[in-house]
């Protein structure tokens, strides 16, 4: 028994349930097909219908806010580049306009990452992992890092409310101001982390047997569907690109 | 004991946990420098000098823990992944297995001692942030050449000649290059004013 803090399933795991192996894969398959797809013909279709894809997730998870929200950003990721390229010089366009029109491929990867994050507890990804068969080295910092999420919020706002208190290192001194907040900052997560390393210690992480896992993670219709849905959106991509080469 | 467990080669569990939280600590550091300096218009480009530069402090305190092989290379690749997952991309990846396992020469090089080795290895692993903008440049590109054409021949023209722009990926691996170094020299300073006299390290 490894981490006991992160082993509580989080409530939305509930609705929605696909194995986190799932999860990942049509994360894989959103961000590549979008990115390297050059948005005409068929692939235009096959990329509408995987932006559509964290919407329908965000909205069975009644994350309404999140849905409204991926919409907007969207929309004038879709919209002002257009309206902003004939005024700007050439430079700027391409860094800066091009970039932006550019981001409507990467929101929607973003958004299944969100989906990712906040539908899977720890010891669900861990256990996906292991089944996986990746080595501890990798599974054990990943779940250290998840872990350590929320204690970086928690702890950087604590620093931040101390600093504002005793008015030091505001935005008019940058210099300072990342000195006066990272180190006492860095102080206390690295003092939090030497904890959790001497805790994990004793609970056996070193121990060269398997772990075990209370988790039982595994592929139900839900998975299948999922499944099938990221096979026909390759078969399609293959045919779109095939199209583009000329071959088809 | 301690010195058991320190002089085997072997990563350890402290060595996994210490990797772990340090790359949440880099995440969630670039991730907000990237969603509000990034959102500027040449902002985004300014990244690749900002990023490695205010990484620098948590870094150096990363490197100094560092004496075994494989605990920078671990760093580079939870990151690629998280990256891959969030839909950036290869790229990164790559880079950083690339530049991490320079850095990880250059470190064992030094036996792990120097500082001055730290910084330049740090620099060096810097230069995978760069490699982010390998596939968003290009698509940049791809993207205005699309859109220029239905505004005009005179204005695809003028666009034309911009896109002979070969230095700006070289410009901005030096960006990073120098955004490494100068955050490494500041990281190594704090951690001698601060880290080192309280006891810490």
């Amino acid at each position: 028994m490894m981490f006991s803090e992160i082993y509580q399933k989080t409530a939305t795991s509930k609705q929605l349930y696909l194995d986190p192996r799932t999860k990942i894969l049509l994360c894989i398959t959103v961000s590549t097909i979008i990115i390297s797809g050059s948005g005409t013909g068929l692939m235009q279709y096959l990329q509408y219908v995987l932006s559509l894809l964290p919407l329908v997730f965000l909205i069975i998870l009644k994350k309404y806010k999140m849905a409204i929200y991926y919409l907007f950003i969207y929309a004038i990721a879709t919209i002002v580049p257009g309206l902003l390229l004939p005024y700007l010089p050439p430079i700027l366009n391409l860094l800066f306009t091009g970039i932006i029109a550019f981001s409507t491929k990467l929101i929607p990867g973003m958004m299944m990452a969100y989906f990712l994050l906040t539908t899977t507890s720890v010891s669900e990804f861990v256990a996906a992992m292991d089944k996986m068969h990746i080595t501890k080295k990798f599974t054990v910092p990943i779940s250290v890092m998840f872990r350590f999420f929320p204690t970086i919020a928690e702890e950087y706002k604590n620093v931040r409310d101390a600093m504002i208190l005793r008015g030091v290192g505001t935005l008019r001194n940058p210099m300072k101001m990342l000195e006066y907040r990272m180190v006492p900052f860095l102080m206390s997560v690295v003092s939090i982390g030497n904890d959790l390393s001497a805790s994990a210690l004793t609970r056996a992480l070193d121990a060269p047997t398997p772990r075990t896992n209370v988790c039982h993670i595994g592929f139900t219709w839900r998975d299948i569907v999922m499944f099938i849905f990221s096979f026909i959106c390759a078969i399609f991509y293959v045919v779109a690109l095939l199209q583009q080469e000329g071959i088809l | 004991m301690q010195d058991n467990i320190n002089s085997s080669k072997k990563l350890n569990g402290k060595d996994l946990i210490n990797t772990g939280i340090f790359t949440a600590i880099y995440l969630t550091l670039t991730m907000a420098v990237a969603c509000t300096i990034g959102m500027l218009p040449l902002g985004y480009v300014l990244l690749s000098f900002i990023v490695p530069f205010i990484g620098g402090i948590p870094m150096m305190l990363f490197f100094s823990k560092i004496k075994k092989f494989g605990m920078l290379m671990i760093f580079q690749i939870v990151f690629g992944v998280v990256m891959i997952l969030t839909g950036m991309g290869y790229d990164l990846l790559i880079w950083g297995i690339i530049t991490g396992l320079i850095a990880e020469l250059i470190l064992k090089a030094s036996r792990y001692q120097k500082s001055s080795a730290c910084i330049l290895a740090y620099a060096v692993s810097c230069i995978s942030v760069a490699g982010n903008y390998v596939h968003w440049l290009s698509a940049s590109e791809e993207w205005i050449t699309s859109k220029a054409a239905s505004y005009g021949e005179l204005f695809m023209n003028s666009i034309k000649g911009y896109f002979d722009m070969w230095w700006v990926f070289p410009l901005l691996v030096v960006f990073c290059f120098i955004g490494g170094l100068l955050g490494g020299l500041l990281g190594k300073a704090v951690l001698k004013k601060h880290f080192i006299k309280s006891g810490l390290i």
